[in-house]
C-alpha cells in the first residue's frame, strides 16, 4: 500500500496537481521596498556602534572593573580567618634598650587575618589590587624578657600597599585574576607586657602575595565546552582553546582577546 | 495490490484531462524560480528590517557598551567557525525522512545574524532526495549549565535548485518538507556550543605556603566556593560582529 501511494504522490507531483505555493512577483517587490526602507532608516545609528566596537581576533571578552570589584567584595566582610600564618620557628621580634636590654624572639603563634576591603583599580597600563585586612592571634615570645605577647587587633596590609593583578587565562580556559610576584607588607602591632608594663611594637613582615591571595576564578571560561549528555554533538567541539591572547585595559574594562584553536590537542 | 491499481487509474484518468500540464512540468516551465527568490529575499529583509529597528532602540535607551559586567564580542569568522563543525550532520526529522548539513553560513549583518543552511533530505523509505536551503536567525542563548550555544530559528525552506524541473519526482518530499512547521524542523536542527562557559559554581582552591625562612610560618587559606549567576541580557548583532552581554546577578562566597 505504501508503495502504491508513493507512485500515486510521484504521479500527482508529475502531472502538477501539487505545486510549490509562490507569493507573486509584485508582492514581494512591495515587501522588499517597505523593508528596505525601515533598514535604511534605522542602520545609521547602530552602524556607528558596531563600527568602534574592535574585534581584531575571533573573540573579545570585556570585563568591567565594578563586576571584578563586586566579586571581590565577596572575597572580603566579616568572616574570620580568610588566611592563617602559623609561627613555628624562632624569630628576634623585639630588640630594645628599655630599662634593661631588652630581646624578644617570636617562639609560636598563631594570626588569623580577616579581609576587610579588597578593590581594583587601573592605573596606567596596570591592574591593581588594593587590600586591608585585620587580624588577632596569640604569639608565644621567648627572651630575656619575661613576656607573652599578643597581637592586637589592627593588624593590617598597608592601605597603601598595592600589588599588582594579573589576568590570565588557564589552560583549561578559566580566566583568573591572580596577583603578580610582588610583596604585600604586613603591618603587626604587639603588644608586650613586661610586668605591669605595656610596650607597644610595631614590626612589619613582607610576604609573596601570591601566596596570600588565591587566584580568584572569574565566572568566565573560554575553550573546551562542558559537555553534557544533552549536547549531541558536543564531542564536536570539544577540542578548542584560545590562542594568542592579548589583555589590555582600555578605560574601565579589562579587555582580553584571542583565536579560537580547533585543532586536536591530543595530536600535538 | 488491488487497490493500488485503482489509485493509479484514477490518476492516469486525472492525467488525461490535464494532459498538457504534464509535459509543460515535466519541462520544468511552471516553477517560477525569480518569484521564489524575490519572496525568500523579502522574508530575509523584513525579519532584518524587524530585528534592526528593535535593536536600534535597545541601543538608544540604553548604556549596554558601558553598564553591563561582562561583554563578549565574537568575529563573523569566529561564529562561522562554530558553525562550520555542524558540517556533515546527519539526524531525523521524524522515522522516515533524514537530513544532512552539507553547510552552515553565517552572516552577521546590523541588527541580525542569519544562516544559511544547505541540507539534502533524504526520505529513506523511497529513496529520494532533495537538496535544500534553510534560511535562520541565529539566536544566542546561556544555558542553565553555564553553556552558550547558537539556535538556529528556521523561516525559510527553498528547494535548491541549479536548473529547472530538477526536483521534479522528489516535489512530493520538498512538499512534505515545506508543509511542516518551521518551528518542528528548527527544533530538530542540531544547536552549535560556543566555547563560553559561564559556570554558576567556582571552586577556588585555598592556599598553603610553607616559608623556612625566619619567620618561619605555614600560612593558609581555605577552599573556598563562589556562586554566581549571570544573564543574558542582550544579544546583539552588528556588521561582521556579534555581541553577547551578561550581567553578574549574584555572587556569594562560602
Amino acid at each position: 500500500m505504501r508503495d502504491a501511494s508513493f507512485l500515486l504522490l510521484v504521479f500527482l507531483a508529475l502531472t502538477g496537481c501539487r505545486s510549490l505555493d509562490v507569493p507573486p512577483r509584485q508582492e514581494s517587490l512591495d515587501r522588499i521596498r517597505r523593508a528596505e526602507k525601515v533598514i535604511a532608516e534605522a542602520r545609521p545609528s547602530v552602524h556607528i556602534i558596531g563600527k568602534a566596537l574592535m574585534v581584531r581576533r575571533d573573540v573579545q571578552l570585556r570585563v568591567r572593573l565594578d563586576a571584578v570589584n563586586r566579586i571581590l567584595r565577596q572575597f572580603s566582610g566579616n568572616r574570620s580567618d580568610d588566611f592563617t600564618f602559623l609561627f613555628t620557628g624562632d624569630h628576634p621580634l623585639v630588640t630594645r634598650e628599655f630599662l634593661v636590654p631588652l630581646s624578644v624572639d617570636l617562639d609560636s603563634g598563631t594570626v588569623s587575618v580577616n579581609i576587610k576591603n579588597m578593590e581594583v583599580r587601573s592605573e596606567g597600563d596596570s591592574l591593581r589590587l588594593f587590600l586591608r585586612a585585620t587580624g588577632r592571634g596569640k604569639l608565644h615570645l621567648t627572651g630575656k624578657a619575661i613576656a607573652t605577647a599578643h597581637v592586637s587587633p589592627d593588624l593590617f596590609v598597608r592601605a597603601d600597599d598595592s600589588v599588582i593583578l594579573r589576568f590570565a587565562v588557564a589552560r583549561n580556559g578559566d580566566i583568573v585574576l591572580a596577583p603578580g610576584y610582588d610583596s604585600l607588607a604586613l603591618e603587626m602591632t604587639f603588644t608586650v607586657r613586661i610586668f605591669s608594663m605595656e610596650i607597644p611594637w610595631k614590626h612589619v613582615e613582607y610576604f609573596p602575595a601570591r601566596s596570600i591571595l588565591p587566584p580568584i576564578r572569574l565566572p568566565v571560561s573560554i575553550g573546551d565546552i562542558v559537555g553534557n549528555a544533552e549536547d549531541r554533538y558536543s564531542e564536536r567541539f570539544k577540542s578548542t582553546r584560545l590562542i594568542d591572547i592579548s589583555v589590555k585595559l582600555i578605560n574601565d574594562f579589562i579587555v582580553l582577546e584571542g583565536r579560537f584553536d580547533w585543532e586536536d590537542r591530543e595530536g600535538r | 495490490m488491488r487497490s493500488a491499481a485503482v489509485l493509479v487509474a484514477c490518476c492516469l484518468i486525472v492525467a488525461g484531462a490535464f494532459g498538457c500540464a504534464l509535459v509543460r512540468e515535466i519541462a520544468g516551465v511552471e516553477f517560477d524560480k525569480e518569484a521564489f527568490d524575490l519572496a525568500r529575499q523579502a522574508k530575509v529583509l523584513e525579519l532584518h528590517a524587524e530585528r534592526l529597528a528593535r535593536q536600534a532602540k535597545t541601543l538608544a535607551n540604553n548604556d549596554i557598551l558601558e553598564k553591563t559586567d561582562f561583554l563578549f564580542l565574537i568575529s563573523e569568522d569566529g561564529v562561522q567557525a562554530f558553525a562550520d563543525r555542524l558540517d556533515s550532520i546527519t539526524d531525523t526529522l521524524d522515522d522516515q525522512t533524514s537530513y544532512t548539513i552539507r553547510h552552515v553560513r553565517v552572516s552577521l549583518q546590523d541588527g541580525a545574524a542569519f544562516a544559511t543552511i544547505d541540507a539534502h533530505v533524504n526520505a529513506r523509505g523511497y529513496g529520494v532526495g532533495i537538496d535544500v536551503v534553510m534560511d535562520a536567525i541565529l539566536v544566542f542563548t546561556l544555558r542553565e549549565q553555564g553553556v552558550v550555544e547558537g539556535r538556529f530559528e528556521l523561516f525559510n525552506i527553498s528547494p535548491k535548485i541549479t536548473k529547472e524541473g530538477i526536483f521534479l519526482g522528489n516535489e512530493e518530499l520538498l512538499e512534505n518538507i515545506l508543509r511542516r512547521e518551521l518551528a518542528e524542523i528548527g527544533r530538530k536542527l542540531p544547536v552549535f556550543q560556543v566555547p563560553v562557559t559561564m559556570p554558576g559554581i567556582v571552586p577556588i582552591k585555598g592556599t598553603r605556603v610553607e616559608v623556612i625562612t625566619r619567620p618561619r610560618f605555614v600560612l593558609t587559606s581555605p577552599n573556598r566556593l563562589a556562586r554566581y549567576r549571570l544573564r543574558l541580557v542582550h544579544s546583539l548583532f552588528f556588521d561582521g560582529k556579534a555581541l553577547l552581554a551578561f550581567s553578574l546577578e549574584e555572587i556569594t562566597v562560602e
